[in-house]
């Protein structure tokens, strides 16, 4: 089918047995061989380029240098190719490659993809969700090596990577203070408290505590807290609307970068002006960030660095179970302000 | 250090046959005469000990792995990048094929190294694929292989995907006449002719012939086109200038949604209002184009069918120089007001 250099190739340009020329190329030292014999085994297979077949070293080794990455999903988030990137950068580094794969979900679709992998000897599985939250991964996984990312499993002993979000929250909370806003602080999307997620998301409950925490530590607190879904512009912009009706904000914090970009256009309409009237920050950092005029200030969920610490972890081939976590660095642009003179 | 997988040796152990019973059994082969209750049993040991064959050592008897390579200039620069991957995915999952996916940065060594892993791991077929359209091609280690091409616009001895590029602009600028626009009907970024690409680029060039076709074929032109990139920041400068010079445009087509942003956010800083003073048309249709007030009439860049069209086309086992070309489809939206005539 294919040219490939084989290891009969080697030694026969080696002049060696075939058994003599593996155990020259696997490093084994279990059988005596002269240098001279050594060295002409590395040098024809230098010269032909042969490497190594991994489908055989994997059913001989049960090591096939691979890593399966089973995410909730990939496409519908613009995120979560910053995870898959850093992931597979490190995974390169190591001279392993990534299979994706994504269950939008489906505990269906997830047994059958790891079964896929399994079935393909993976050696080792970064289980992700795209953005903070519990889950509980399959049965299947338990036994082999694997990280979970950006998602909590309550009795799924392995380490997990996660954005630091508590210290996120007081990130944003600092910005605000830092330019001199005190009071009527508002908050826009709150815990993700909704009829699908009552009580919460995780990110949410936790960037929450960090910016209670924060402005409690200088005597304040938010002057309100709009629950609602995080997912599109319209959302921020309705809450925003509603809350102009009947406040006057000095700060707003929007938990994540789209529902800033409605809360942008909700204080359009009604003639105010970032930062000079309010002033937003956000969450996420997202290309959209930059794009909003005035450029918005945003606590950046580090994508690729969750990749490659998950990555990481895997091929040190860590397996104590505990919480790994990852700065969520502030990154200021032009959208806060001085509080506004009233 | 792996937990325990149910082997052949225990099926055929259960079922009472031989391993080559079971094995002839369960990989369905003809060529050796088992009894019917021989079969029977087989197939039932081996759902009863939920047997699934160890692929890694039948890709070594058939020389067939059932994955394949996704090798891929950049995935994470393009919020697209991740439509396409799902299209490829899902397609390939469809038919019990998994999909290695790689990027290379565009760095040839990088390439280089990604290929060879990928061809240790005796991957069936390849998908090369870029971001956006542009000139790049396989790298000859991939010549033993079957490879499509995704958005790649050099020659090719295979199988090439592209959007339709020329069809989207033709859809674009027929949206506006249909809506009664004839005049005053500007073009935001162009051919993207800049310092770093000065003959444009290919969905530029494709897009803006499709649409100077459709207004010549209604008795019109382009009133004047801005080249630049397409980024928000010079779809704002392109309008802010415009307006600025003077001109008074009735309908953008704005060669992305990106640069539509940058238009409405220089059309709102002059108190002009989308749709009722400006009609605006866009190609993408991502994300931002349902996001932005009025929501975005734009011409759709079919990333998932793209992914799917690949790993399609692949499984299909056609082969030979070809191009197949994904339609892009109107998304219409608030942004373009109908004119009375």
């Amino acid at each position: 089918m294919s040219s490939r250099v084989t290891l009969a190739d080697v030694a026969r340009r080696a002049g060696v047995s075939r058994t003599a020329a593996s155990f020259v190329l696997s490093g084994r030292t279990d059988m005596r061989i002269a240098s001279a014999t050594r060295e002409r085994v590395l040098a024809a297979a230098d010269e032909l380029g042969y490497r190594p077949n991994l489908t055989a070293r994997g059913l001989r080794t049960n090591v096939t240098g691979t890593i399966g990455l089973i995410s909730d999903t990939i496409a519908t988030t613009p995120y979560a190719g910053e995870v898959i990137k850093g992931a597979a950068d490190t995974a390169f580094k190591h001279d392993r490659l990534i299979f994706v794969a994504e269950t939008s979900g489906d505990p269906n679709v997830e047994r059958d993809l790891l079964q896929e992998m399994l079935d393909r000897q993976v050696d080792a599985f970064l289980y992700a969700a795209m953005f903070t939250q519990s889950r509980q991964p399959p049965e299947l996984l338990r036994g082999y090596p694997v990280v979970l990312l950006n998602c909590v499993a309550e009795s799924f002993d392995a380490p997990t990577v996660l954005p630091d979000e508590t210290e996120a929250g007081a990130t944003a909370a600092r910005a605000l203070l830092d330019a001199g806003h005190i009071e009527r602080i508002h908050v826009i999307g709150g815990r993700h408290d909704t009829t699908e997620t009552p009580g919460g998301v995780v990110a949410g409950r936790e960037r929450m505590a960090g910016i209670n925490a924060a402005l409690a530590k200088v005597g304040t607190a938010p002057a309100s807290v709009t629950e609602c879904v995080w997912h599109a512009p319209k959302y921020g912009y309705r809450a925003v609307s509603e809350l102009l009706g009947h406040a006057r904000p000095s700060a707003l914090i929007c938990f994540n970068d789209r529902l800033a970009f409605g809360a942008y256009q909700a204080l359009h309409d009604h003639g105010l002006r970032v930062p000079d009237d309010v002033s937003v920050v956000s969450f996420d950092d997202s290309d959209l960030a930059s794009w909003l005029r005035p450029a918005l200030s945003s606590v950046a969920l580090p994508h690729y660095e969750l990749g490659t610490t998950a990555v990481t972890l895997l091929v040190e081939n860590r397996r104590e179970p505990g919480q790994v976590r990852v700065p969520m660095p502030l990154r200021a642009r032009a959208s806060i302000g001085p509080p506004a003179t009233t | 250090m792996t937990p325990f997988r149910v082997t052949l040796a225990d099926v055929a152990r259960r079922a009472g046959v031989s391993r080559t019973t079971a094995s002839f059994v369960l990989s369905g082969r003809t060529d050796m005469r088992i009894s019917p209750d021989a079969q029977r049993r087989v197939n039932a040991a081996a759902a009863e000990l939920g047997y699934r064959p160890n692929q890694t050592a039948r890709s070594l008897r058939t020389q067939v792995t059932r994955t394949i390579g996704m090798i891929s200039d950049t995935i994470a620069t393009t919020q697209f990048a991740g439509e396409v991957i799902h299209g490829a995915l899902d397609t390939a999952l469809e038919r019990g094929y998994l999909l290695l996916v790689a990027e290379t940065s565009g760095d040839p060594i990088a390439e280089k190294k990604l290929v060879d892993e990928m061809l240790d791991r005796q991957v069936d077929a390849v998908v090369y694929a870029m971001m956006f359209t542009k000139p790049g091609c396989p790298p000859d280690a991939l010549s033993e292989l079957p490879v499509v091409v995704l958005n790649g616009i050099d020659d090719f001895d295979g199988p090439r995907i592209l959007p339709d590029e020329l069809g989207g602009g033709r859809t674009a600028a027929r949206a506006l006449v249909d809506a009664g626009h004839h005049d005053d009907i500007y073009a935001i970024g162009g051919r993207h002719r800049t310092t770093d690409t000065p003959d444009g680029v290919y969905a530029g060039r494709l897009r803006m012939r499709g649409v100077d076709e459709v207004l010549a074929d209604a008795g019109t032109a382009i009133a004047g086109s801005y080249e630049c990139a397409w980024e928000p920041e010079h779809g704002y400068e392109g309008v802010a200038s415009l307006l600025d010079e003077g001109h008074r445009p009735k309908a953008l087509v704005c060669l992305n949604d990106r640069l539509a942003l940058g238009a409405y956010q220089a059309l709102e800083e002059r108190g002009l209002r989308v749709p009722e003073d400006v009609s605006v048309v866009s190609f993408d249709d991502s994300d931002l184009a349902s996001w932005l007030r009025p929501t975005l009439t734009s011409v759709a860049l079919p990333h998932y069918e793209l992914g799917k069209t690949a790993v399609a086309t692949l499984l299909d086992g056609t082969s030979g120089r070809r191009l197949i070309t994904v339609p892009m489809p109107l998304r219409p939206r608030d942004s373009i007001r109908t004119v009375s005539a």
